[in-house]
């Protein structure tokens, strides 16, 4: 039998002893213990032994044995190259990357049974990001996170890779494996204290991603006007200006326009939209008018569609009914900037840079078939960078997508 | 101000979808945009029962297009499904969606939601994407269509697009909602 290498011989305390044991590869699963013999050791202060402090440090440890954990760490790979050892490169990583990592245990018999797996990751991470895409016509949509597989569950196959995707950027970011097995011969203390399970494997990455801040800037509620040359187009209560029955420019009710944009890595940005709070009210001379909820969800698609790599905009409307007095449109969104590393499709996901909350509600009234805008009680938007905040971590989810509606006539 | 600024610019020489400004030498009035489909390549996001679709609208006409509230992110699409050979047939909810956008644009774009900020000159044109539950294994054969001129009936045309086939080797029943 060749020779395990023992190194770093600590006593820690009266009672704990650690030390370094790498087993050989080709033999990997020796069994060993830990015996104490020949004295004393000393674990206390430095001090002379026979201070008169009641108190004394050494402790006779001869004849105390312990078992060891002698599993060898496995090697974690990334694109088929070993990052972990003794002296680990710190590996580059930009966020929204797919990071798959395998595992090799080389030198462990067939005859050990590995049974289970277990990763940590560092940094703020995901397993995946599902997005169910709006179908035409349809109000089924979602956005889900899913965190990532750290370990697998007793009788199923042991976790021997790691698919994960990091959000935000962050240095020296850690992850082990670690694997356990069936060890005939090994007591069930010893294996409920691990000592069944291999040392931990270590890979280090630096996580890069860039960074921005959206500015919104809004205009404010307007009646569009009644055009002769167009009698059936209707008056609009427009958050921003639009001419409706024409084709000619507006202006949008709020622009977004991310600022300080620091990027050194290439990749495209995105915006995706989000409403939370979507209602229209309405009152009728001498009657009762119901709310008419417009929906929450998705803003009409994924991405948002009026958005670019310099601004994203919006202008909600509400098409106004001569049959009632007045209308109003509440309307509550958050609006998140994403961006999207380079690479291939099937390997990148979009990760949140920014967002800004925005809430907003008008109140058109009528006279005579003639709308003109009454009142407005619009909060200030706020925009943050996104946050590792909540379950999703700054990731836009939804569950359903919300339509472009056609007013009720009549009033509601 | 901007406002009054742009009520001084309001009848200028913009095109309305699906209206050609130039006058036409022949007798039917051509529609001004043409669709062209394609299949979007997947992404890590995907769920693995649909397939991307892309439209792509591109401005043949002289003039300017701009969206409204109801043609806003491909509103007024119809997007016709043959499966394996057969005919699918439009959900009720999204047929009846899909016309009450179609009876609104042709009063002007009356519909509730957000009015895009596209316009595309002539030449120019953008994209749109939406996706397909494509649950079951076989051929699916896509095709896109919209009606110019929603807004004068007698004129209203159905503009097509491509079609797109797609083969769905592995069967995802179950998967889906």
């Amino acid at each position: 039998m060749s020779m395990s290498q023992i190194s770093d011989f600590k006593v820690l305390s009266p009672t704990m002893i650690t030390a370094t044991i790498l087993p050989t590869n080709t033999d990997p699963t020796e069994a060993a213990s830990v015996t104490v013999g020949d004295g004393f050791i000393y674990a206390g202060p430095i001090q002379p032994a026979n201070a008169s402090s009641g108190y004394s440090p050494w402790t006779n440890l001869w004849g105390m044995t312990a078992s060891a954990q002698i599993l060898a760490p496995a090697q974690i790979m990334w694109n088929g190259k070993p990052i972990s050892g003794a002296d680990p490169s710190t590996q580059s990583a930009v966020v929204g990357q797919q990071i798959y990592l395998a595992t090799a245990t080389p030198g462990l018999p067939d005859s050990l049974s590995i049974t289970k797996g277990t990763w940590t990751v560092g940094g703020t991470n995901i397993g995946k990001y599902s997005i169910v895409r709006p179908v035409p016509g349809s109000t089924v949509s979602s956005a889900t996170v899913t965190p990532t597989t750290l370990t697998n569950n007793p009788g199923e196959d042991p976790l021997t890779t790691l698919t994960t995707y990091w959000l935000y950027p962050k240095d020296n970011v850690s992850v082990t494996y670690q694997y356990c097995a069936i060890i005939t011969g090994l007591s069930k203390p010893d294996a409920d204290a691990g000592a069944n399970c291999s040392l931990d494997a270590t890979a280090k990455f630096n996580v890069t991603g860039p960074s921005a801040e959206v500015t919104p800037s809004t205009l404010g509620w307007w009646v569009s006007y009644k055009y002769a040359s167009c009698p059936s187009s209707p008056q609009l209560l427009v958050y921003g200006t639009v001419f409706p029955c024409s084709t000619s420019t507006f202006v949008p009710g709020i622009r977004f326009t991310p600022i300080n944009v620091s990027n050194d890595s290439g990749g495209t940005f995105q915006w995706v939209q989000v409403i939370s709070g979507n209602i229209a009210s309405c009152t009728i001379p001498n009657g009762r008018c119901t709310s008419q909820p417009l929906g929450t969800g998705l803003d009409l698609s994924y991405p948002y569609p009026f958005g670019n790599e310099n601004e994203a905009e919006d202008t909600p409307t509400l098409g106004l009914d001569n049959t009632v007095n007045t209308e109003s449109r509440a309307f509550k969104a958050t609006m998140y900037l994403e961006w999207i590393p380079n690479g291939e499709p099937d390997l990148v996901i979009p990760v949140p840079i920014a967002q800004v909350v925005w809430n907003i509600k008008g109140t058109a009234t009528q006279s005579a078939n003639y709308w003109r805008f009454s009142s407005a009680a619009d909060l200030a938007p706020v925009s943050q960078p996104s946050t590792d905040d909540g379950p999703f971590h700054g990731l836009p989810t939804w569950n359903a997508v919300v339509l472009k509606r056609v007013p009720q006539k009549g009033g509601q | 101000m901007v406002r009054e600024l742009a009520l001084n610019i309001v009848v200028l020489l913009l095109a309305t979808r699906g209206v050609a400004l130039v006058a036409q030498t022949s007798a039917m009035p051509q529609p001004g945009f043409k669709l062209t489909l394609s299949e979007g390549r997947r992404d890590a996001t995907m769920v693995s029962w649909q397939t991307k679709l892309v439209v792509r609208f591109t401005n043949t006409s002289n003039g300017i297009i701009r969206e409204d509230a109801c043609s806003a992110a491909g509103g007024l699409y119809k997007l016709s499904v043959v499966y394996n050979g057969v005919p699918v047939q439009e959900p009720e909810d999204v047929r009846k969606s899909r016309e009450s956008v179609e009876a609104a644009e042709a009063k002007g774009g009356l519909c509730s939601g957000s009015v895009p900020g596209r316009h595309i000159q002539p030449g120019e044109h953008w994209e749109d994407t939406f996706a397909y539950n494509t649950t079951n294994s076989g051929t699916y054969e896509f095709t896109v269509e919209e009606k110019a001129f929603l807004q004068e009936p007698e004129k209203t045309v159905t503009v097509k697009s491509n079609t797109v086939t797609v083969i769905v080797a592995e069967s995802h029943a179950g998967v889906a909602k």
